[in-house]
């Protein structure tokens, strides 16, 4: 490592830069001037350098203020964030090169920072929940939060797990929930959790709508004098409602939750009040002294938060989906789409989980023995706290009444039941329900999956997929299958009543996604035709098998591309 | 209802398979005939060898013969080590239990010897073969009162043929690419479309069966036009004519003899590979072969130009004849197909899907 701090010294006083390195630290410090700045940064050279990068911190850190990009805290970590290190590619064989690039990257960084007063502002806001972590210096306890972002002043419930001997999963926190907001499912973890034992208070806290948000305190600057700045620059009715609040209000300990609108998205932040004796709480400039303010961390379970932090779109809330199947493909349907940020799903199986589902289903085993649709239920409410599930205990073909199909948005039917998807085709086409249809199925031994996206009223149906490719007639095998028809497939482990098509988890996954990505395709408007869509797998295990592939699996070019569905020939859509 | 489901139609109509139907008397006596055959060679002291189908029946061309006479085309195999220097000695052994057995006028031919059924209108071709010990065919040549240096024991290699014509080998395709299960049915039916169509066209049968239809199946072979898309679906008319331009823009089958005269040459393509199917007699045949394919091209061609399917199939049915169907007018004005409800393969059939 001597050697290695030694070599990168050379290099950067060849490139001019003032520096010496602490050996033993494995440290080296630079000195820059950046405008008006004489700055002095340590970096850090860790072990595995160059394949992970060092990391500069700002020495006298406090010196500047509040600086956008640098942190700090007591034991003078001041780390500047140039990136986040494990995105960058580096060129190891060159570790000086590695290293002075790093560095240039840093004190750019700085720079801005320090000479671009907007800039340094907009960034400060922009990353004012980080800002906020940097402050937040309490040992114990998160707050949970259960609400919508605020519109106006709202009294908060609040619960607090923070106790000697405390088992919760979540470990120690503070629930605060607005009575008021969509809390979700009755089944979602954060509501079970709420609604365990304990003492719900209300009125211990209140959620606050903050415009304008101020800059996050600098590193020197108290959160009690940084809240009573952010009061005074409220709108005057925020300021009203919170100092009616105060006058209303006594307790020891109150939190403060902020949503903050920036552009267009909220921030989020809570401040954790206390006070020896009993008081007005600190909603008012003139009630502050006397509490402790502290910043603490907060997670917010709310649907504009979670949906889109984990890629859904929130837009999809109103939607509702049927899914007609909740085996192995449906079960990953069902999370998949419940993931996407589907609001309502109806299921419809009357089949019961068992034992031998359990390597290539959704659900876990203490689903055993449970209905299908009932244990997704509760499973996907559990899990997505704003999705909220239906069930019907019945066979597709229970449910012939077109009003309703035509309560969705898009129907998923994945039963591989080729008799019932074509009837099922038929009487949705003789009953003009207006409703979009994925039909789904996945091939045996891993050659493929697919998707039939049937939209009502154009050409192009599921009968379309089932003319024979020779005969251009109507037939009973799939004309976009891999496997060739008339082969024996089922596999059998104890003789009649055990056969089973022979597919993996991994399959079933696949083909839930082609399904799913069109269906949300289809409710998101970017799909009007009818359309195909077939992910196509390797041939060694149908090999293995002697079985036969198609033409269509030997020459599929395009791989899960989507591509139009329809046959003159066929008489359901045509006729 | 399209023009290929009008071909699909055809090809099940005419074709004939050793299962079919209308085979089941040629079946019947070729399951009687050739056990007694084959013990007739054994007590003369032949080991026999298991016999086998040649012919169309052996490569899926077979078709329904517009004169209803059915072949039988049986082949029968010896050991090298038991067979006779005169090959015509089990020859003449075949052609007395034929003659036994309800077989009228039995005849030893230069290949096989080929009888008709008396009653019945049929008749069977036994080739014979011996074997050696590394599985080398030799065929049984030589006519009855043929001189001694025309009975010989001819290399042959008919499992070969029978192996090449199935092979999946696309000859056409540069990058060597095999033919998938759907093309090989393709050309299968092309194969029987041009033998019925052949059937057809030749009412003289002294001119019919100068067309041989090996060499029809070799020419077809080597110049087979797929065409089926991406997607699986296949286009007959268009494979069927693509193959018709191959064989026409080829030199190698119509040699010009001066005079608009054209000697028609197919060689085989095993052994005996410098064998011309055709045995230098081709001339006669060549001329009017490649006129009326030619024809059949330009008919093809005018049917692409052609909207209605009702006059499509016309065109069609005068080359093929009348199996090949023409759709009434109800099934093709504004009802596109009434067949919703019901399927061209079986009622009820095993899919290979889960969900």
């Amino acid at each position: 490592m001597a050697d290695k701090l030694g070599e990168i010294c050379d290099y950067l006083k060849i490139k001019g830069v003032e520096c010496r390195s602490v050996n033993d630290k494995k440290q080296i410090f630079t000195t820059h001037l950046l405008g008006a700045h004489k700055v002095e940064i340590r970096a850090e050279i860790p072990d595995d350098f160059p394949c992970s990068l060092p990391s500069f911190h700002l020495v006298d850190r406090l010196k500047y203020g509040s600086l956008a990009h640098v942190a700090w805290s007591e034991d003078e970590y001041a780390d500047i964030c140039y990136g986040t290190k494990d995105t960058f590619s580096t060129d190891y064989h060159k570790p000086s090169l590695v290293f002075w690039v790093s560095l240039n990257k840093a004190t750019a960084i700085l720079d801005q920072s320090l000479n671009d007063k907007n800039y340094n502002r907009t960034e400060l806001i922009n990353e004012f929940a980080g800002v906020w972590r940097f402050h937040s210096k309490l040992k114990k306890g998160r707050v949970v939060c259960l609400a919508e972002p605020a519109e106006h002043v709202v009294e908060l419930n609040i619960k607090s797990t923070i106790s000697e001997g405390n088992t919760s999963i979540l470990g120690e926190y503070v629930f605060a929930i607005n009575p008021q907001s969509n809390l979700g499912n009755s089944n979602n973890y954060f509501a079970s959790s709420c609604n365990a034992k304990g003492r719900i208070t209300k009125g211990k806290g209140v959620l606050v709508p903050v415009t304008p948000l101020l800059e996050p305190p600098s590193p020197t600057q108290s959160i009690a004098e940084w809240w009573g700045d952010q009061i005074l620059a409220l709108s005057e009715k925020t300021q009203r409602n919170l100092s009616d609040l105060s006058r209303r209000k006594k307790c020891r300990e109150f939190y403060i939750i902020c949503s903050a609108p920036v552009d267009s998205t909220v921030i989020w932040f809570a401040i954790k009040c206390l006070n020896s004796k009993r008081s007005n709480v600190p909603t008012e400039c003139t009630k502050i002294s006397g509490w402790d303010l502290h910043a603490v961390n907060l997670d917010v379970i709310s649907k504009d938060v979670l949906v889109p932090r984990g890629g859904g779109y929130t837009g999809l809330n109103d939607n509702k989906v049927c899914l007609v199947g909740c085996g192995s493909i449906g079960g990953y349907v069902a999370d998949m789409f419940a993931s996407s940020g589907i609001g309502q799903l109806t299921l419809i199986d009357d089949d019961t989980y068992r034992v031998e589902n359990l390597y290539r289903h959704y659900l876990p085993p203490n689903a055993l023995f449970g209905s299908k649709n009932g244990m997704l239920k509760i499973s996907l409410e559990s899990k997505y706290p704003f999705l909220r599930v239906a069930v019907e205990p019945k066979k597709l073909q229970q449910i012939a009444d077109a009003k309703f199909y035509e309560q969705f948005d898009v129907i998923v039917i994945a039963i591989a039941s080729p008799s019932h998807e074509r009837k099922f085709n038929e009487f949705l086409r003789d009953n003009s329900v207006d409703v979009p249809v994925v039909y789904t199925w996945v091939e045996p031994y891993g050659v493929g999956g697919h998707a039939v996206a049937v939209m009502p009223g154009v050409k192009g149906c599921l009968a379309c997929s089932f003319i024979d490719n020779e005969s251009d007639e109507p037939s009973l095998h799939p004309n976009i299958s891999f496997l060739q028809p008339g082969q024996k497939i089922l596999e059998s482990i104890g003789g009649c009543g055990t056969e089973f098509i022979a597919f993996s988890s991994t399959d079933a996954i696949q083909t839930a996604v082609i399904a799913t990505k069109l269906s949300i395709r289809i409710i998101n408007g970017e799909i009007q035709k009818s359309t195909i869509v077939s992910w196509k797998g390797n041939s060694i295990f149908a090999e293995k098998k002697n079985l036969s592939f198609t033409h269509r699996y030997k020459y599929l070019k395009d791989n899960i591309s989507e591509q139009p569905l329809g046959r003159d020939a066929c008489a359901v859509c045509n006729g | 209802m399209s023009l290929q489901s009008q071909y699909k139609k055809f090809a099940d109509t005419i074709a004939l398979t050793r299962e079919s139907d209308k085979y089941k008397e040629a079946r019947k006596k070729d399951d009687l005939i050739t056990p007694k055959v084959e013990n007739a060679l054994k007590e003369e002291g032949y080991e026999i060898q298991p016999n086998f189908l040649q012919g169309s029946l052996a490569t899926s061309t077979g078709v329904i013969p517009l004169d209803g006479d059915y072949d039988i085309d049986r082949a029968l195999a010896i050991t090298e080590s038991s067979s006779p220097d005169n090959p015509l000695n089990p020859k003449k052994i075949v052609k007395k239990v034929l003659s036994e057995h309800g077989f009228k006028d039995p005849l030893i031919k230069r290949p096989c010897v080929t009888a008709d059924y008396q009653s019945k209108p049929l008749h069977i071709d036994y080739p014979i073969y011996r074997i050696n010990e590394f599985k080398n065919y030799q065929l049984a040549v030589g006519k009855e009162n043929s001189d001694k240096d025309k009975r010989i024991w001819d290399d042959s290699d008919p499992k070969g043929l029978v192996n090449w014509i199935t092979s999946n080998n696309n000859i056409q395709s540069s990058e060597g690419e095999e033919l998938s299960i759907e093309q090989k049915s393709q050309f299968y039916r092309i194969v029987r479309y041009i033998k019925r169509w052949r059937d057809n066209k030749y009412d003289s049968e002294e001119q019919r069966k100068k067309v041989f239809s090996i060499a029809l199946t070799v020419m077809f072979k080597e110049s087979f036009t797929p065409n089926i898309d991406d997607d699986g679906r296949a286009d007959d008319h268009a494979a069927l004519k693509g193959t018709l331009e191959t064989i026409l823009d080829r030199q190698n089958y119509f040699l010009d003899e001066g005079d608009r005269k054209y000697r028609i040459c197919v060689y085989l393509p095993v052994t005996p590979t410098n064998r011309d199917i055709f045995d230098g007699k081709g001339k006669t045949v060549g001329t009017t072969l490649r006129g009326r394919l030619r024809n059949l091209k330009n008919v093809m061609d005018k049917v692409d130009n052609t909207e209605s399917l009702i006059k499509k199939s016309e065109l069609l049915q005068k080359e093929f004849g009348d199996d090949f169907p023409v759709p009434d007018k109800d099934s093709t004005d504004g009802k596109k197909s009434t067949s919703r409800h019901t399927s061209a393969t079986a009622g009820v059939v095993g899919v290979s899907y889960g969900g």
